[in-house]
């Protein structure tokens, strides 16, 4: 084979493979974002119906381990852009906010809430309105535009995950999450594998531990907990997410 | 394969394997980050109390029918996702009919109109509501020129509200005559008789207070009149048991009201009336059995039972030539017998038929149509091109009206002949205002943001007075003057109208969160029709009688688009997607068909070619066929599934104004072809097997456990239900080993504490009356796919390809199903008719998973995708399941359902949620994929939610704190779901009963659904029937 004619060939082949993935990329937007025929909506009704979207079962709904399972480890790592650089390590460290102030569903509901613009509104109608990505939130505000933020924790839509049960027996929110108050962009920090729930609700949480992932120092009672090998477990049975 | 090898391309393999192993790579990527990324969108400023993830509730008030039942209306993210009753509610105390829960496929019916709609050149096109609104203005002004405004037509669909003193304002203010308030399913004969005779247009029934209820053609569990109270009160009173009424159904056909009776008299069509002058004493036994074709001596029994069982209910339907004189013949039996008072309540009288105009009325709009006087016709959620005996003519009239106004949300009939459509909001997004029961209002207010591009009728109306060029209009012109003016007599809009009522804004706001408060609505007169056409002037002949009928799920037709309802089987024939003419076994020998060959019935206004069904319930010299199905244009589920029974009725009243659903002659012949009945009925009877269990009350009270049979390796114990039950060692491998020490969550004193619950459900058949509310609740609550649809069918054979198709080939996926048998020893088409006996017993029995304690599903899954969990569920883990369906091949129940195709896929042709219908989808239960087994799950997701309630607010499950979708419908309070092992609950009494028994317990399945016999009221001693 002439080196030429191998050249166009993997040219060949490459152009195929991009032509295919572009086509595969636009179907796959298309299918959840066209407006129905005849409908003026507006910006929060586009994006209400964009979210019902998700709703739809994706292809991937009935395999897999987890929503990500392309991803070596289910998807640990991974960490996609956002639109707005939001900066967590300001907001809880420096600032040193709670999770659950922007988060606020996540001790009341089995979903921990995505905060809504007009909490981000609260304090930067006044703050930093100079900095570039303050800039972005406030044109979005102005517009009454919701930002798409994209998401990092994705469980299979056969799961039932339960934010609320494990917030209110004071799991640390970074045992799951990891450290996100010192992630610049998060990242998907553990498996979210079948494996990786049902370890802990076997082997049970340590509250030391939880600390210690969270950055904390242990306080006195769960050091003491762990010094008696206390540890919380939980059921297992499968219908307990699977319904 | 080391060795490089040289391809006839030239290309070598390794070569080849790079390229591909890069391009590959990329395209996983990109191809991954494409579909797998899932934005989140947040609110821009959230609402008031929401909390994602977790249901809002609204209080509204249903609009399904005219009874005005009070709704929970369950809201997650924005969107309404269930449908339930109000338990505070003075109508329906909680429960909701199939057609109730219904209204959200009509709020997310695919087929809804997306916005205003005008005819340009033939089509209508998508305008905007400033252009559909100037034309609005434009037509009603030039009416008012010409002069004609006074011969203009409104038809509204009846409902309770202020809408209807509006509309006659607004249409007054335009020189218009009122409106009128049209219901095709208003039993007319009834409302007159009971104003005549009672006063009042719909008195309370109380069942429970009387010892005999007769009901002359009234199908009061299944359509007739406030289906949802009726069954209420009659349920309540049949489960007292010791002292329950007696029902007796008197009717040509044996609809469910009928098959729930402890006796059917069958009187020829028409002929019911004889039957009250007899018991009137203004005929004799022997002639009244003479015209209505009754053995004499059932006759004289019913006489001495309803002389002698007091306080009695008389309860008249019945639509036909003297269906007028029947009612108001019965309503007096009821007076001269004492029952006024004490059985039938004019005091506490119902607001559901207010105001509601007899069909006749239509006669003088249609002559005015014809004859080209109509300048404009406003017709708003009504169907009368549809649901008007096509003797009529309604159609063509309509065509020579020049300009027709359509309000309707979704297409039909009539709004296909219209030039003006102005969309409707659906009922659940609109504010309104009802009188449900007397000095008792409900409210109706918006449970999420409209769908669709919609306006509220009257605030269109209200809007058009001023055409929108002229705002704002040239200061002090005339034109300015005359729309300031036209407007300043309303309200900004509806809501104002409702406001304003009840006496403010805040009055509003405080009432909404129970949507009740007491208050009375201006008095709404029927019109009057000035001319009704005789049923003298109809010369219909044939040698057997014509019974059309309306069930609950269809109604007049209005029903038919939701998949929900064509698909749930009529709770009679088991039918559903399908029209069929019902006619008894010996009519069909007689005209030399079978079931599924077709027939032609034809009358003087028409023919029908349908498909036979042998109904051993129905006169030999009468053929029935079930009104709404055979839609023209009224979406895709409705079109063209079944045959339209309009097109076979005359035209003609009766003297209260009703059409003549029963009693047309006409003629039945053999046609040539042959159809599949689409019914989900396996056999009619139960061949011994004692599914549904009964007995009398005389032998209940005796102690007799069980009828009669007894089954080869009956279980001898008594157990309750999965609380003994051996968890079936296969399935749980060496946890339901005795010898292991580790039994896991098993163990009783696992902290999970899941082993100390055992979840149970108690079905009380002496209440269940079949209605199948519950089948709904369960087809809403749990994500099941409808799949009868015709673009459903089996693809690979288009001859197959009907409505229904995958109905007849058992592919329903009703988690819970309504199965009726008849007490009788051979099939259908071999059951000859008695005239002492016409009726044999029917039972009910709703089947779903029994969650065997001993389940023969278990220990055959291969791939443990079905388990029983400590807490005594019978649990499927869809995610497990790889399809073999070996379980449902193993379950002596046949409760477990296949998904043979995607139904939950949007690119499948089967997709059974097309948007947005998808809205509705609960989204605490996975919408199961393709090869995939589902079942009934117990409402485990219920189960789940309220233990997480009980966390976050640290306490246990309290007693009845939540129940399932089934037993939170039920109309006859029949279902009762539980923990069997918490005494606080009202399961673990219900148990104990002496009438308790399990379904099959002679296969040691140890289930945990206990059903209660059903107790049956043959007549007292000393009757001959």
């Amino acid at each position: 084979m002439t080196g030429r004619r191998k050249w166009l060939v993997i040219a060949g082949v490459v152009a195929t493979a991009i032509a295919t993935t572009l086509m595969s990329a636009y179907a796959g937007n298309n299918q959840s974002a066209v407006a129905p025929k005849g409908v003026i909506e507006n910006a929060t009704q586009k994006a209400d119906r964009e979210a019902a979207g998700k709703a739809k079962p994706g292809p991937w709904a009935y395999s897999g381990a987890s929503g990500y399972t392309h991803y070596l480890g289910g998807g640990t790592g991974r960490s996609p852009a956002q639109p707005v650089k939001f900066p967590h390590p300001v907001h809880v460290n420096t600032l040193q906010m709670n999770c659950v102030y922007c988060h606020f569903s996540a001790n009341k509901s089995p979903d921990p809430g995505l905060p809504a613009m007009s909490t981000c509104m609260g304090c930067h109608t006044i703050i930093g309105l100079d900095r570039p990505e303050i800039k972005k939130v406030s044109e979005a505000w102005n517009k009454k535009l919701p930002i798409p933020w994209v998401r990092v924790h994705k469980l299979p839509e056969y799961v039932h995950f339960t934010h609320v049960r494990h917030v209110n027996v004071g799991i640390t929110c970074q045992t799951c999450h990891g450290q996100v108050q010192n992630m610049t962009q998060v990242f998907q920090y553990s498996s979210l594998n079948m494996g990786w729930c049902v370890s802990c609700h076997v082997n049970g949480y340590s509250r030391a531990e939880g600390m210690r992932a969270a950055g904390y120092q242990p306080d006195s009672a769960a050091l003491a907990d762990e010094t008696n090998g206390v540890r919380k477990t939980a059921s297992y049975d499968c219908a307990n997410c699977h319904h | 394969m080391t060795t490089p090898v040289e391809t006839p391309s030239g290309v070598k393999r390794r070569d080849f394997l790079k390229v591909l192993g890069v391009t590959g790579a990329a395209t996983t990527m990109v191809g991954c980050s494409t579909d797998q990324v899932e934005k989140l969108i947040p609110y821009v400023a959230s609402p008031d109390n929401t909390v994602p993830g977790v249901s809002s509730f609204y209080a509204t008030t249903c609009r399904e029918c005219a009874a005005a039942c009070g709704l929970i209306v369950a809201t997650r993210d924005g969107r309404a996702i269930k449908a339930e009753g109000n338990p505070d509610h003075p109508v329906n105390r909680g429960a909701i009919c199939a057609r109730g829960q219904s209204g959200l496929q009509g709020l997310y019916n695919p087929d809804r109109f997306r916005g205003p709609l005008l005819r340009e050149g033939g089509k209508m096109q998508p305008v905007s509501w400033e252009t559909a609104l100037n034309t609005l203005h434009a037509r009603c002004d030039q009416a008012t020129t010409s002069g004609k405004a006074s011969k203009a037509v409104f038809i509204n669909q009846h409902e309770q509200g202020l809408l209807y003193t509006f509309l006659d304002e607004w249409l007054a203010n335009r020189g218009m005559p009122p409106h009128i308030a049209y219901d095709a399913e208003a039993p007319f004969a009834t409302i007159a008789a009971n104003k005549a005779v009672y006063g009042v247009s719909w008195p309370k029934l109380d069942f429970g207070a009387a010892k005999l209820i007769v009901s002359f053609a009234a199908d009061f569990l299944d359509g007739w009149g406030l289906p949802v109270p009726q069954q209420l009160d009659y349920a309540e009173a049949r489960g007292k048991i010791e002292g329950a009424p007696r029902l007796i159904y008197i009717g040509p056909r044996r609809p469910l009201t009928g098959l729930n009776a402890d006796q059917w008299i069958a009187p020829k069509p028409g002929t019911a009336g004889d039957i009250a002058l007899m018991l009137a004493g203004k005929m004799s036994a022997a002639d009244a059995a003479r015209t209505t074709d009754v053995p004499q001596s059932t006759l004289e029994a019913l006489r001495a039972e309803v002389m002698s069982a007091k306080p009695s209910l008389l309860l008249a339907g019945g639509s036909g030539a003297r269906a007028l004189d029947l009612n108001t013949e019965v309503a007096t039996l009821n007076r001269t017998l004492g029952n006024v008072g004490v059985t039938v309540k004019p005091a506490e009288s119902y607001g559901a038929w207010e105001g509601v105009a007899a069909p006749a009325v239509l006669n003088d709009v249609v002559a005015s149509m014809a004859a080209g006087e109509v300048p404009v016709l406003f017709v708003r959620g009504a169907n009368p091109v549809h649901s008007t005996p096509h003797g009529l003519g309604f159609a063509e009239a309509m065509a020579k009206v020049p300009f027709k106004v359509s309000f309707s949300s979704v297409p039909d009939e009539t709004t296909a002949l219209c030039d003006l459509i102005l969309p409707d909001h659906h009922a659940l997004e609109s504010w309104g205002i009802a009188e449900p029961v007397k000095g008792m209002l409900g409210l109706q207010q918006p449970t999420m943001d409209p769908v669709f591009n919609t306006r509220a009728t009257a605030d269109v109306l209200i809007a058009s007075l001023v055409p929108s060029p002229c705002f704002p209009c040239a200061v002090d012109s005339e034109d300015e003057k005359r729309h300031a003016a036209a407007k300043a007599k309303y309200p900004a809009d509806y809501r104002a109208v409702v406001a304003a009522h009840i006496g403010g804004n805040g009055r509003l706001q405080n009432a909404l969160p129970k949507a009740l408060l007491p208050g009375t609505l201006p008095a709404r007169v029927s019109r009057v029709a000035r001319t009704l056409r005789s049923a003298a002037g109809e010369k219909s002949t044939g040698d057997y009688y014509l019974a059309t009928y309306t069930n609950l799920l269809m109604g007049d037709g209005r029903g038919a688009n939701k998949p929900w309802l064509q698909e749930l089987p009529d709770p009679v024939t088991k039918i559903c997607w399908q029209t069929v003419v019902e006619m008894h076994p010996e009519t069909a020998k007689k005209i030399g068909v079978e079931a599924g060959d077709h027939v032609t019935v034809t009358t003087s206004a028409g023919t029908l070619t349908a498909p036979a069904f042998l109904y051993i319930g129905v006169r030999p010299d009468t053929v029935a066929v079930m009104l709404g199905r055979g839609h023209t244009a009224a979406g895709r589920y409705a079109t063209g599934t079944g045959v339209n029974a309009y097109g076979l009725l005359t035209a003609s009243n009766d003297s209260a104004g009703g059409y003549t659903l029963v009693g047309t002659r006409c003629t039945v012949t053999k046609a040539t072809g042959h159809s599949m009945i689409v019914t989900t009925e396996g056999s009619g009877r139960q061949h011994g097997r004692g599914i549904a269990q009964a007995l009398t009350l005389e032998a209940l009270l005796k102690g007799e456990k069980h009828e009669h049979e007894k089954f080869p390796g009956q279980a001898p114990a008594e157990f309750l239900p999965g609380l003994r039950a051996p968890v079936a060692t296969d399935a749980q491998g060496e946890l339901g080993d005795p010898k292991s020490a580790q039994k896991g969550e098993y163990a009783p004193d696992h902290p999970s504490g899941l082993s100390k619950r055992r979840w149970a459900m108690t079905i009380d058949l002496a209440k269940c009356t079949g209605c199948s509310a519950c089948v709904t609740a369960c087809y809403a609550e749990n994500n099941i796919p409808t799949v009868g649809a015709e673009w459903q069918g089996p693809i690979l054979y288009p001859d197959r390809k009907f409505p229904g198709a995958n109905i007849t080939r058992s592919r329903e996926m009703a988690w819970l199903r309504l199965e009726r048998y008849y007490e009788i020893d051979r099939e259908y088409k071999d059951v000859a008719w008695n005239p002492e006996h016409p009726g044999p017993e029917a039972r009910f029995v709703p089947m779903m998973c029994q969650h065997c304690g001993n389940a023969p599903c278990e220990p055959v899954c291969p791939v443990y995708a079905t388990y029983h969990s400590p807490d005594g569920l019978n649990v499927q883990v869809y995610n497990r399941c790889v399809g073999t369906r070996y379980c449902s091949n193993n379950c002596p129940y046949k409760v477990r359902y296949f998904n043979w195709f995607g139904y939950g896929v949007p690119d499948r042709p089967q997709y059974a949620f097309p948007e947005p219908l998808q809205w509705q989808l609960n989204p605490d239960v996975d919408v199961r994929g393709k090869g995939v087994m589902e079942k009934c799950s117990f409402c485990v997701h219920r189960i789940r939610e309220a233990e997480t309630l009980s966390k976050v607010e640290q306490r246990g499950l309290e007693g009845d704190e939540f129940t399932t979708a089934c037993a939170q419908a039920c109309p006859s309070r029949a279902i009762v779901f539980g923990d069997a092992a918490d005494e606080h609950w009202s399961v673990t009494k219900l148990i104990d009963d002496r009438r308790a028994y399990h379904v099959f317990e002679e296969l040691n399945t140890f289930t945990a659904v206990v059903y209660l016999q059903k107790v049956n009221h043959p007549a007292p001693a000393g009757a001959t029937a």
